[in-house]
């Protein structure tokens, strides 16, 4: 059982080094595969816009300016039985900068639930909050 | 741009002087050729330009002290020239080396001698030529000492106003033009003051003064200063969004690469004839292709119109979506969401973190990450050494026996990492929440905001904190699973409003709040105080002396929204009383904007206890 969560913590690290990798480039330059990384049903939550389901992330990711992310900080932690049976499922936290078009980097944060759907990882969840202060 | 450029005219006669043989893409002369005081004023400390031709000058000074990014000024200095008037001296030097002219830039006189500047070393070349050659009335021949040498200006509030004065003679608001083309030969800054642009104090003032007064700002004439790096100008893309016409010809750039700190800028006319860097292309197509990687919209460059690019007719019309303070997937998550962080960060922020440990499920994972924003780093920011120390930052961390233990598991572990963070007082009108996820499985949530740390000295850094939850139900209640708790320090931006509406208890002592100056609490005597603060400690849980902390107004303010949610009987009839002396629209805002307020109910955290 020890070995087997062991195991896991070591699968989500190394999955959370793929994932971000592969992400971020297609954020920033391939954003037409986006709707690919989404579980149909997936959320998108991006400074408090949801969206959910992957064609509208899709479209959501289409009207967004062109980005330039660059990470600081990544974590991963497989999400506990108790919650997701045996779905392998994975909890990613990201820190980073993005640029958008004004040039400024602006520091950024942003955390993943993504899940095992056959031999694809898929996102369950996605949400983005620019690190600044939101008018109520 | 024409008005510019007509413009130039009033800053000095003179300023025709270096028009001389120029770099010119356009011209298609050699590799090495390069004219003017260009040449001037190269030191020999420079390995990357230790290929080029060397200048040729007429006469040799002593260029060997001038630093690589000093632009060429000389000091000219005539012994025993405080004998004469300042007019004779200039007059008889201007008729020595005629045609040539020029400024000269603070002038004084110290002792005998007198001295200026000059801001070229063709002049100064000129000038050194004549040294012991001219004679004066009163039969000595003057001596002229040429060297490499800079005014040295204090940038004071004086020297502020006048630069502002000079800049607004230069603004032309029809055009929304300014030229500061020149601009340390200004008649009106000359005689005292040396602004140098190169400078990049000098540079930052003017800058200052532009996007203070004059934003909307169309065109920008920065020819002949000297600038070598443009640094002082990255604000401009931000700053000034409808700048279109930039004139910086004639100035020591030398590679294309700063123009990189000028990219964001939608320029449609640029001039940068004039500077070391045009020389590197022999190519005329290369140079407008380096121009237009920066610049895709520029039409004219160096005065010449450029064939207008062809361009793909896709949409460039971005918006960014607005921010919103939050997003609830389900309409029945906002009231557990608000019950779940009010209870959680009750207990976080208190002196006992442990209770926490019953809203953990035994096997229960947690990490926190931590690292500077951009920008900062620990000389100058309050350090974040508290948190970076456990940061499991899997780009930073390559350990894998590390990676495993600052992975925590069981509440136990949890709630002892927990523990050992520094105390804290969290803002709630800052926090953004995010549920993403509300099934009756499994419920996703994302909470980030600011703190302030309460550390040992006085001084308690802001901090900014993004936290990930997934919760499950348990028994009655819900618990957490995995955490994720990401700690940085807050921007600027973010402290500006950080604690803005509910001033924390710990930095406003409570025996120096006068209550008496707070008007919705003016009338409450001292016994009606102390019940107030017990009753609503005992409902809540909350330490007294934490409470008593807390300022009166705030309780209040709670002790009414409670009241409204829970019917909480006891205190209603003040909270009436309050309602009625307070200023009510007011406090009607500031309740519903608290969405996040300290809670009394500990229903859930007991149930699975």
């Amino acid at each position: 059982m020890e070995q087997d969560i062991k195991t896991k913590i070591d699968l989500a690290r190394h999955t959370a080094e793929e994932f971000t990798k592969l992400y971020y480039e297609s954020v920033d330059k391939r954003r037409h595969l986006m709707s690919r990384y989404y579980l149909d049903t997936g959320v998108l939550v991006w400074n408090g816009n949801g969206t959910v389901g992957k064609d509208l992330i899709q479209k959501f990711f289409e009207g967004l300016p062109p980005t330039e992310h660059t990470l600081t900080s990544l974590d991963s932690q497989p999400v506990l039985d108790v919650a997701v049976g045996s779905q392998l499922t994975f909890l990613i936290l990201v820190c980073g900068f993005v640029k958008f078009q004004e040039k400024i980097s602006r520091p950024f944060q942003q955390n993943f639930m993504i899940t095992a759907q056959g031999d694809k990882w898929k996102i369950v969840s996605d949400c983005f909050r620019l690190q600044e202060p939101v008018a109520l | 741009m024409a008005a510019v450029r007509q413009s130039h005219q009033h800053c000095s006669p003179l300023w025709a002087l270096n028009s001389g043989a120029r770099g010119n893409p356009y011209s298609g002369r050699s590799r090495n050729q390069t004219g003017g005081s260009n040449t001037g004023g190269r030191g020999s400390g420079s390995r990357r330009r230790s290929g080029r031709a060397s200048p040729s000058v007429p006469v040799q000074l002593n260029r060997k002290k001038v630093p690589d990014n000093m632009p060429s000024w000389y000091k000219v200095i005539i012994p025993h020239g405080g004998r004469y008037s300042k007019e004779y001296i200039l007059k008889a030097l201007l008729d020595a080396i005629t045609p040539t002219v020029f400024i000269p830039l603070n002038y004084e006189v110290r002792g005998a001698d007198s001295s200026f500047f000059v801001d070229d070393s063709r002049t100064a070349d000129k000038l050194a030529s004549v040294d012991r050659k001219i004679m004066t009335f009163k039969g000595f021949r003057l001596v002229v000492k040429v060297k490499p040498d800079m005014p040295h200006v204090e940038l004071n509030c004086t020297l502020k106003e006048k630069i502002k004065a000079a800049m607004v003679k230069r603004y032309n608001a029809a055009l929304k033009a300014l030229d500061l083309s020149r601009f340390h030969a200004d008649p009106d800054l000359v005689d005292n003051y040396a602004v140098a642009l190169f400078r990049p104090n000098m540079m930052l003032a003017v800058v200052d003064v532009i996007v203070e007064n004059v934003p909307e700002l169309v065109a920008l004439d920065l020819s002949e200063n000297k600038l070598y790096a443009l640094d002082s100008l990255s604000v401009l893309s931000v700053k000034l969004p409808n700048l279109r016409v930039l004139h910086i010809g004639k100035n020591r750039i030398r590679d294309m690469h700063q123009l990189d700190r000028l990219e964001g800028l939608c320029l449609e006319d640029l001039v940068l004839d004039g500077n070391p860097l045009c020389d590197r292309f022999q190519d005329q197509n290369a140079y407008i292709s380096e121009v237009r990687k920066r610049f895709p919209k520029v039409l004219k460059l160096d005065g010449v119109d450029l064939s207008p690019p062809i361009l793909f007719d896709v949409n460039e019309d971005f918006r960014m979506p607005t921010s919103k303070g939050h997003y609830i997937c389900a309409e029945d998550a906002m009231s557990m969401a608000r019950q779940f962080l009010e209870q959680y960060f009750q207990l976080y922020d208190s002196d006992n973190r442990e209770q926490l440990v019953s809203a953990y499920h035994t096997d229960a994972m947690f990490s926190l990450t931590s690292t500077y924003p951009p920008g900062q780093s620990s000389t100058t920011t309050p350090k974040l050494v508290n948190y970076i120390s456990d940061s499991r930052n899997l780009l930073r961390v390559k350990d894998n026996i590390k990676r495993q233990k600052l992975l925590y598991q069981g509440k136990m572990a949890v709630v002892a990492c927990l523990s050992k963070l520094p105390r804290t007082q969290h803002d709630p009108l800052s926090f953004t929440v995010d549920v993403t996820l509300f099934t009756p499985q499994v419920i996703m949530m994302s909470v980030s905001g600011l703190f302030l740390e309460h550390g040992p000295r006085t001084n308690q850094p802001l901090r900014s904190f993004s936290r990930v939850f997934v919760i499950v139900p348990f028994g009655a209640g819900f618990c957490i699973i995995n955490e994720q708790l990401f700690v940085t320090n807050a921007t600027e931006e973010q402290s500006k409003v950080a604690f803005k509406t509910s001033a924390p208890a710990a930095v406003s002592p409570p025996a120096s709040v006068p209550v008496a100056a707070s008007p919705p609490v003016a009338h409450l005597d001292e016994n009606t105080k102390q019940h107030l603060i017990e009753s609503f400690a005992a409902q809540s849980g909350m330490n007294v002396a934490w409470a008593r902390k807390k300022k009166v107004k705030e309780t209040a303010y709670e002790l009414l929204l409670e009241n409204v949610d829970y019917n909480f009987s006891n205190t209603k009839m003040v909270s009436e009383n309050f309602l009625k002396e307070m200023p009510v629209r007011q406090m009607r805002k500031h309740c519903e904007e608290t969405i996040f307020i300290w809670n009394v109910s500990f229903k859930w955290i007991q149930i699975h206890n």
